[in-house]
């Protein structure tokens, strides 16, 4: 794709920009610390704006994007990821609305907070496909991993969600859970 | 289909992975089957409530440090393109080499004491405006326009703001926040690397602020190097007016910007 560098500029805001607000959700609950995560989402931006050239339109600028913002997160959390794995996301959650009174299904804070507590490589699983909508396939490419993988982090994940949720959730009496048998 | 179904089936026909043929003897299964029935619902339930999840709000000021990163990017390959080379980091370059020994002391000393110095109050006001908690009052890359607005403000002094683009430092914007209870300019720079670099000058003296970390004398100024935490700060007196210039960058790269910087606003 050659572009004129103005042409360039106008297709890039068009296509990503838009998926600004999504890249920092992803971010937000990848770093788990809001800071971080505007400096993740800046990055992830201007590195795409670099190598702009090399994205195929009509392919998937989101999966696109989010192999970048995952790349760039790792790049710069390796290190601190596994003392920091488990650290809640306090100031965020506790800014989260509550779901409202007598409704069966969790807070949202409480959703963040399950979320939260996964080993990283299933929560990113589950933002990728379930919070973002990416198929598998998209996943995969994002993860650089085999979609068998992606499935099976999936599951692991959904199974460890639904344990940490299972007390917040009154329909399932007597029932084993997914993936806790 | 008697025995219960897969977990796996489930996610499979939950993530729509399956066939219509497959589908249908799996509901098929699932009306005949309380357990599996339940497990179901409850991985449904769990989908639609992740999907449902608010997407957290973009901090105030990210846009515009994106936009400010994006037009230095431009700058650079217009820069590049065209061989202009020699736009280096002309000021900065010249201290390097000094640096470099510098650098190596200055890992090795004590951080900032927390104490409510004007060091740390600009470590802090950095901090909020990273975060977003504080906002740029105005947002352009145009120095020209920045320093009119600065200048009609009740500083008292003239502050200068320089394109520092070819330093790789693309302007934000800036405002004039108060410091140690004194107008105050703040002008901020985004860095290529997502790093921020921010400048506050307000009336006031070296004096006034505690034992540094670090000392440098150039071209006949002295600066004064804090650290807090990740921050490097680094002060040196314009006649009246106290200038810091403090960024979360490589404090290497932060104290060659001030030195760069302060020798611009000396020519």
């Amino acid at each position: 794709m050659a572009l004129a560098e103005n042409d360039r500029r106008a297709a890039f805001e068009t296509t990503c920009l838009p998926l600004m607000r999504a890249l920092h959700g992803v971010a937000v609950r990848l770093t788990r610390k809001p800071e971080d995560a505007s400096e993740v989402v800046q990055e992830t931006l201007l590195r795409a704006y670099r190598t702009f050239h090399a994205f195929e339109p009509g392919t998937s600028a989101r999966a696109w994007l989010f192999k970048i913002l995952h790349t760039v997160f790792l790049n710069r959390h390796r290190k601190e990821r596994r003392s920091a794995d488990w650290l809640p996301l306090d100031d965020f959650v506790e800014r989260l609305p509550a779901s409202g009174a007598g409704t069966p299904s969790p807070s949202v804070a409480e959703l963040e907070s399950a979320l939260q507590s996964l080993p990283e490589r299933f929560r990113v699983a589950i933002l990728l496909v379930d919070v973002e909508g990416l198929t598998y396939e998209e996943a995969a490419g994002t993860l650089d991993c085999p979609v068998g993988t992606v499935r099976s982090r999936l599951h692991r994940a959904r199974a460890m969600m639904l344990e940490r949720l299972r007390p917040m959730s009154a329909s399932t009496p007597g029932r084993r859970w997914p993936g806790s048998s | 289909m008697t025995n219960h179904l897969l977990d796996e089936q489930v996610q499979d026909a939950l993530d729509g992975r399956l066939t219509e043929s497959e589908l249908a003897s799996l509901r098929e299964h699932i009306r005949s089957c309380e357990a599996c029935a339940t497990g179901w619902a409850a991985v449904a339930r769990l989908k639609q409530w992740t999907a449902n999840l608010p997407t957290p709000a973009l901090p105030v000021g990210l846009p515009a440090a994106v936009a400010g990163a994006l037009d230095a990017e431009d700058r650079r390959s217009r820069s590049a393109r065209q061989g202009s080379r020699r736009l280096s980091l002309a000021a900065g370059v010249a201290g390097l080499a000094a640096l470099a020994a510098f650098t190596a002391w200055f890992a090795s000393r004590e951080r900032l004491a927390r104490s409510p110095s004007l060091p740390s109050e600009v470590a802090s006001d950095f901090r909020q405006l990273r975060s977003g908690r504080l906002t740029l009052s105005l947002q352009t890359s145009d120095s020209a326009a920045l320093e009119r607005r600065l200048a009609r403000g009740e500083l008292g002094f003239p502050a200068r703001v320089f394109d520092l683009a070819m330093m790789q430092q693309h302007l934000l914007g800036g405002s004039l926040e108060r410091l140690a209870g004194r107008p105050a300019a703040l002008v901020a720079y985004s860095g290529e690397d997502g790093s921020l670099l921010v400048c506050r000058m307000l009336r006031g003296a070296l004096a006034e602020l505690p034992e540094p970390q670090g000392r440098r004398e150039h071209d006949g100024i002295a600066f004064l190097i804090y650290a807090d935490e990740e921050l490097t700060l680094v002060f040196w007196p314009e006649g009246e007016v106290l200038c810091v210039l403090v960024g979360d960058g490589p404090a290497d790269a932060v104290v060659s910007l001030a030195l760069a910087k302060a020798l611009k606003d000396a020519a």
